[in-house]
C-alpha cells in the first residue's frame, strides 16, 4: 500500500509542476489534460501491479523474513548483500602453558568482519541457482589477543543448485547442492613463537599459513505457513571437504537449524517481519577449529512491507568451542541486510 | 563405473526421448588454485578442446549428454623477479587430458537459453612443466592423480540452423581433487594442494536425429 501511496505522491507533484509550466497555453492545457490522462492510467495499472505482485518470498498469506543462518527454500531471482561487524569480549587467553599447566593468562578481544554477496536466479519454477562471494575477518583487537589469536582473513565463493521438491499451499521443501571454495590466511604468531622457542626452524613451523579448501554441500530446506502471523522453516545439511582453516582429506560437516517467522505487519502497525532461529553446525563460520559443535542464536528484525525489498539488522550470538584454548568464545555479530526481488 | 552409469541413463531414456548428436570445440582458459611454490602465482593458460555430444532430450526443458573430449588445460607459474614490480611468468604447466563430462542443460521458456552443469572425469595423457619458450620440459605426469574429476557450472545460447543446432556457451570449472601425488618418499600430498579451476568458452553443432513433424 505505501509503494502506491508513495507512487500517487509522485504523481501529484507531476501534475502541479505540469500545472505551473503550461498555464494560459490552450494548446498546452490540451497536451497537459492528454499527459494526465495518460498519467491517471499508468497509475491506475501500476497501482494493481505493486498491490497484486508479491516477490519477496511468501507461502498463503505470511510473507517470510530471509537471513543468513537458516537459508530459505524459495526460488526467486534476488540479489543479497550483507555486511557485518561482531566482537568476543573478554577472550581469556593462555599465554604461557608448560606441562599443560596454564601459567600466564591474559584477556582480549576478538574483532570479526563479515561481507556477503549473494545472486540467485530462478531458471525454472522448480530449478535456481546460486553465487556467492564470502570474505571474512577475524583478528585480535588488542596486542594481547592479536599475539595469541593472529589474523584470519577467509575469501572464497559458493555456487549451487536448489531444486523444490514439493509444494502445497502452506509449505515448501527444497533441496540444494552446492560447491563451497575458499582460501584462508593465517597469521599466528603464538604458534610461531612457541615453536621457535621449542627448537623448531623448519619450513612446517610458519609464521603466515594459507589453506586451500573445498566443500561440495547437500540440504533440505522447508518452510511452513502456518498462519498470516506465524511461520517457521527449517534447514539440514551436510559439506564433505575442508574446513577452512586445517588441512585434511576431507571431512563431513553438518548444519542444522530452524527459525520461528513472525510478520508483525499483519497483526499490528509495525511493518516488520521478525526471524528467531538457531543454529547447529560442526562448522564454525569465524573460521575456528573447534573440538565440539558450534551454536548460533540469532535474530533479525527487517522492514518488510516493500513487495520485492527487504532491509534488515541481523544480531547474532556465536557460542564456539575452540580447540586451542578449551574454552568457549562468544562472538556477538551484527550484520546489515538487503535484498531485492526481481519480477 | 562412471562410462556404465552414463550409460544407463542414455539408455534407459532412449525409448523416451530424442537424441542429438554433434560436435563441440572451443578454448579453456585455465590456471590453478590452492598451493603455490615459494614467490609465485599461477596466471591462466589458454588450451583448446574438441569433442563430441551424444545428447538426449529427458523432458521439454532438460537435456541430458555426454561430451567425450581432448582437452588441455594446466597453468603459468610466474615469479617474483627482483626490480621487477609483477611476476614475471616464467614457466607453463601443461595437462592434456582425456575427458568425459556428464552434463544436464535446462532451457529457458524460450528453448534458446540454457543453464548447464555437470561433473567431468578426466584422464591425463600428457603432462608437463616447461620454460615459455619450450626449450626445457620436464615430463611430470607421475606425479600427477591419474583422475581428476571437476565440476561445471555454465550458461549458453542455442539457435536453430537448417536442421542444425548451434550453440555457443560459457562455463566455470572447478577441479574437486587434488593433482597432486608425491612419488614414494617425498612429502604428505596435504602439504601441497592444487587443483584446476578456469573458463571454458564452447561452441558445438548437433543433429537431432528425430524427424521433425
Amino acid at each position: 500500500m505505501q509503494t502506491s501511496q508513495g507512487f500517487t505522491k509522485k504523481r501529484i507533484s507531476m501534475i502541479q509542476g505540469l500545472k505551473n509550466k503550461m498555464k494560459g497555453n490552450k494548446l498546452h492545457k490540451f497536451t497537459f489534460y492528454l499527459l494526465l490522462c495518460i498519467i491517471l492510467f499508468t497509475q491506475d495499472i501500476y497501482s494493481q501491479t505493486a498491490d497484486n505482485e508479491l516477490e519477496v518470498p511468501y507461502l498463503d498469506t505470511h510473507q517470510f523474513m530471509t537471513n543468513n543462518f537458516v537459508k530459505d527454500p524459495f526460488l526467486k531471482t534476488s540479489v543479497r548483500n550483507s555486511l557485518g561487524m561482531g566482537k568476543a569480549l573478554d577472550v581469556e587467553i593462555p599465554l604461557v602453558v608448560i606441562d599443560g599447566e596454564e601459567l600466564l593468562a591474559l584477556r582480549g578481544d576478538i574483532l570479526f568482519l563479515t561481507l556477503d554477496f549473494e545472486y540467485q536466479h530462478r531458471v525454472k519454477d522448480w530449478l535456481g541457482v546460486w553465487a556467492r562471494l564470502l570474505v571474512l575477518g577475524r583478528l585480535g583487537s588488542g596486542t594481547e589477543a592479536l599475539i595469541s589469536q593472529g589474523i584470519t582473513a577467509i575469501s572464497g565463493f559458493d555456487l549451487g543448485w536448489l531444486f523444490k521438491l514439493h509444494q502445497t499451499r502452506k509449505t515448501q521443501l527444497s533441496g540444494s547442492l552446492g560447491l563451497t571454495n575458499t582460501s584462508s590466511t593465517i597469521v599466528n604468531i603464538l604458534d610461531f613463537v612457541n615453536g621457535i622457542i621449542e627448537g623448531d626452524f623448519s619450513s612446517n613451523n610458519k609464521l603466515v599459513r594459507n589453506i586451500p579448501s573445498l566443500r561440495a554441500n547437500s540440504g533440505l530446506r522447508y518452510a511452513w505457513a502456518m498462519n498470516d502471523f506465524f511461520g517457521t522453516y527449517l534447514l539440514g545439511e551436510l559439506n564433505f571437504g575442508q574446513s577452512a582453516v586445517e588441512r585434511n582429506y576431507g571431512k563431513l560437516f553438518y548444519r542444522f537449524g530452524g527459525v520461528l517467522d513472525f510478520d508483525l505487519s499483519t497483526r499490528t502497525v509495525l511493518p516488520f517481519g521478525v526471524a528467531l532461529g538457531s543454529v547447529f553446525s560442526s562448522l564454525p563460520r569465524t573460521g575456528d577449529l573447534t573440538k565440539k559443535n558450534t551454536q548460533s542464536f540469532f535474530l533479525k528484525i527487517g522492514y518488510n512491507t516493500e513487495t520485492n525489498f527487504i532491509i534488515g539488522i541481523e544480531t547474532s550470538l556465536d557460542v564456539i568451542p575452540l580447540e586451542s584454548t578449551g574454552k568457549s568464545l562468544k562472538a556477538g555479530l551484527t550484520t546489515i541486510n538487503m535484498q531485492y526481488f526481481f519480477h | 563405473m562412471y562410462l556404465a552409469f552414463s550409460a544407463i541413463i542414455l539408455l534407459y531414456q532412449a525409448g523416451l526421448a530424442q537424441f542429438e548428436i554433434g560436435l563441440i570445440g572451443g578454448f579453456s582458459r585455465s590456471g590453478l588454485s590452492g598451493d603455490k611454490p615459494n614467490n609465485a602465482t599461477y596466471t591462466t593458460l589458454t588450451g583448446i578442446g574438441i569433442g563430441g555430444i551424444l545428447e538426449i532430450k529427458i523432458s521439454q526443458y532438460v537435456h541430458v549428454g555426454i561430451q567425450p573430449m581432448y582437452l588441455q588445460r594446466g597453468s603459468k607459474i610466474a615469479y617474483k623477479i627482483k626490480d621487477e614490480r609483477d611476476p614475471v611468468d616464467s614457466l607453463k604447466f601443461k595437462i592434456n587430458y582425456l575427458t568425459l563430462p556428464l552434463m544436464v542443460k535446462v532451457y529457458g521458456n524460450n528453448q534458446k537459453t540454457y543453464l548447464i552443469s555437470g561433473f567431468d572425469v578426466g584422464f591425463p595423457t600428457i603432462a608437463s612443466i616447461e620454460t615459455l619458450d619450450g626449450s626445457e620440459k620436464e615430463n611430470v605426469l607421475d606425479r600427477l592423480k591419474s583422475v581428476d574429476v571437476v565440476v561445471n557450472f555454465g550458461f549458453g545460447v542455442r539457435l536453430p540452423v537448417n536442421q542444425f543446432m548451434l550453440a555457443f556457451e560459457l562455463r566455470y570449472i572447478q577441479g574437486l581433487l587434488n593433482l597432486n601425488e608425491p612419488t614414494e618418499g617425498e612429502a604428505s600430498p596435504l602439504d601441497f594442494i592444487i587443483r584446476t579451476s578456469g573458463f571454458q568458452l564452447f561452441s558445438s553443432v548437433s543433429l537431432p536425429l528425430r524427424k521433425s513433424k
